[in-house]
């Protein structure tokens, strides 16, 4: 009979410390807390956890009509969150009034880059927010001892069909870091470039410390949102994962910057915008980047213009533009193009696209007037109405058409909106032929384009975008 | 309810009802969220389950609602450290008797349980 084999001592593996659901207080000190709260029902609901959980679960599933006593709850915990937010950056509507400084704005960055280095969590608010809402509260979060800044969302819906682009937990966590609301009028300094150059150097680090490795998506949602919660969510914002390409261009005006653009808040991406216009001069759409045309949200590749202003926008369903989503359809996807100087010399500030009080429409295509029948009647129409009935005259826009293929479609949707023969054959052009640039500088040397067409051949994009821009600007001024 | 009759079913929902409350303090879950991971938890565990009927259940809570993942992996850590010992001791008492093909694939069970969760 075999002798039955000895069996060596077993190696111990080490194992990953247990997890255990962080609550810190109590259930007593919960009930507690609520109960001298008033807030009977979250009282209540802390005492059943111990004996019948289930119900718990059953009267958490009708939560939502419980909403109100919390919300109301809510007014207070944001109170002291405001303070905190105060101490933090200070009184933020400081920078938004008439008295801005540059000095004053500088500081705003400095605290923002301050927070950066905090770690965060990133908090979903119960409701979509209004556009034009910035951060609200920072909180004290006991269970994860980090600072907790819920910041509200701007112009994202979890029913938001760019949502589904991204990974379920930044789904349903997505919320803008940096909200930055209407106009942010950035007064003029030197200063603020270099900043704005650090800011971008830190996504950048940031994102090269992510590199492409994969985050433990159910650890960020299990342990709650940490530093590199964020981090992957810039990372997954400026770099992966645009969520629009609403391009706004540095410009000085009356030794102003208007909107050397925004963070996330409105879906503004300016942080890569170098990046992709030193690689190939394009912008392009995040979620199908090699196709022309996103055929769900309307979103393509755009080729830079130096110094025009693309309105650039999906078929959205929430957001800006709202009601004007077919309306956007069809001239975001024409690709109208003013130059920024249209814009300004009509006296608009770049960056807004706060509802309906808004006087500055970034996306001015999106007056409701604009292509109304009763504004300006086929073959007639001569401008695009902006919000307060200012037009633009479309003498000054032109199209260009990356496909050949699709002009035929394109210059039909341009007839059916009013554009007559004449102005469309003049103003429509092709891209992508061997004389398209020369037609373009040609085009832009009869209107009031001609600084840029003498500029535009001394683009270089590779010395760096704003170097050249602001290089571009002296030399025009 | 009694210790004895705190089973498996009891400890898992009580640690989501505790996570659901916690989140809903801090605003870290919408209410149309938590009401949704009620809703899917009560009609995912229904009562009377046993505890190795959940046990089958919980690796798979998660996939519907990552906010789970925390008392996912707490009770599967729970499970793993519970059994380990026993199949080990299992697995043992086989190799010590040449029964290798019975001990490799309680092993393989094993880890092969441990991966998929």
């Amino acid at each position: 009979m075999e002798q039955p084999l000895s069996i060596p001592a077993r190696m111990e593996t080490p194992t990953l410390p247990k997890q255990e659901l962080k609550t810190h207080e109590s259930i007593e000190e919960k009930v507690k807390k609520w109960t001298e709260k008033g807030k009977n029902w979250l009282a209540r609901l802390w005492k059943e956890t111990e004996e019948s959980p289930r119900e718990v679960l059953e009267e958490v599933k009708d939560a939502p009509e419980k909403q109100q006593e919390l919300v109301s709850d809510k007014t207070e915990e944001t109170l002291s969150a405001q303070e905190l937010l105060q101490n933090k950056i200070g009184k933020y509507t400081d920078y938004r009034n008439e008295n801005r400084s540059a000095e004053g704005v500088l500081e705003l960055f400095e605290k923002y880059i301050d927070l950066m280095d905090t770690p965060y969590v990133l908090k979903r608010s119960n409701n979509r927010m209004e556009l034009g809402s910035t951060i609200t509260t920072v909180m004290k979060d006991p269970s994860l001892d980090t600072t907790v800044t819920t910041i509200n969302k701007a112009d994202y819906s979890s029913t938001d069909p760019r949502l589904k682009a991204l990974p379920k937990p930044l789904k349903d966590n997505l919320t803008p870091l940096f909200a930055y609301s209407e106009e942010i009028e950035i007064p003029h300094d030197p200063r603020l470039i270099q900043l704005w150059n650090q800011i971008e150097k830190y996504y950048t680090k940031t994102a090269s410390l992510l590199g492409e490795e994969k985050l433990n998506e159910q650890a960020i949602d299990a342990y709650g949102s940490n530093r590199e919660f964020i981090a992957h969510e810039m990372y997954k914002s400026f770099s992966a994962y645009p969520i629009s390409l609403d391009i706004l261009y540095e410009r000085r005006v009356e030794g102003k910057i208007i909107a050397p653009g925004e963070f996330l808040g409105h879906g503004t991406y300016v942080s890569n915008f170098q990046k992709m216009l030193e690689n190939d001069r394009k912008i392009k759409s995040p979620w199908h980047a090699q196709q022309t045309v996103d055929p769900e949200l309307g979103l393509r590749s755009i080729e830079i213009d130096p110094g025009a202003i693309f309105f650039f926008s999906g078929r959205r369903r929430f957001g800006t533009f709202g009601q004007y989503a077919d309306l956007f359809r069809g001239i975001s996807d024409l690709g109208i193009i003013f130059s920024v100087d249209t814009i300004i010399e009509k006296g608009y500030s770049i960056g807004s696209k706060n509802g309906t009080d808004s006087k500055s429409e970034y996306f001015v295509t999106a007056s409701p007037g604009a292509f109304s029948e009763s504004k300006s009647t086929p073959p007639e129409r001569r401008a695009i109405a902006i919000k307060d009935k200012t037009e633009l005259d479309l003498e000054e826009a032109y199209i260009r058409i990356i496909n050949e293929d699709k002009k035929e479609e394109i210059v039909s949707l341009l007839q059916s909106h009013g554009f007559n023969d004449e102005w469309i054959k003049e103003h429509v052009i092709l891209r992508r032929t061997e004389d398209s640039k020369e037609t373009l500088l040609n085009w832009l040397g009869t209107r009031s384009y001609r600084h840029l067409q003498e500029n535009l051949t001394s683009f270089v994009p590779t010395r760096g975008w704003r170097e050249n821009y602001f290089l571009w600007q002296q030399k025009i001024e | 309810m009694p210790n004895e009759t705190k089973n498996l079913l009891f400890q898992v929902e009580q640690d989501i009802a505790k996570m659901l409350l916690n989140k809903l303090e801090h605003f870290e879950i919408t209410f149309e969220k938590a009401s949704q991971i009620a809703k899917f938890i009560l009609a995912t565990l229904p009562n009377n389950l046993s505890d190795e009927q959940v046990m089958q259940i919980i690796p798979s809570l998660d996939d519907e609602f990552t906010e789970l993942a925390g008392v996912v992996y707490k009770h599967l850590l729970d499970y793993e450290e519970t059994h380990k010992e026993e199949v080990i001791k299992n697995v043992q008492d086989l190799v010590t008797h040449k029964d290798f093909q019975h001990a490799s694939s309680l092993i393989s069970d094993y880890f092969n349980r441990k991966l998929k969760y």
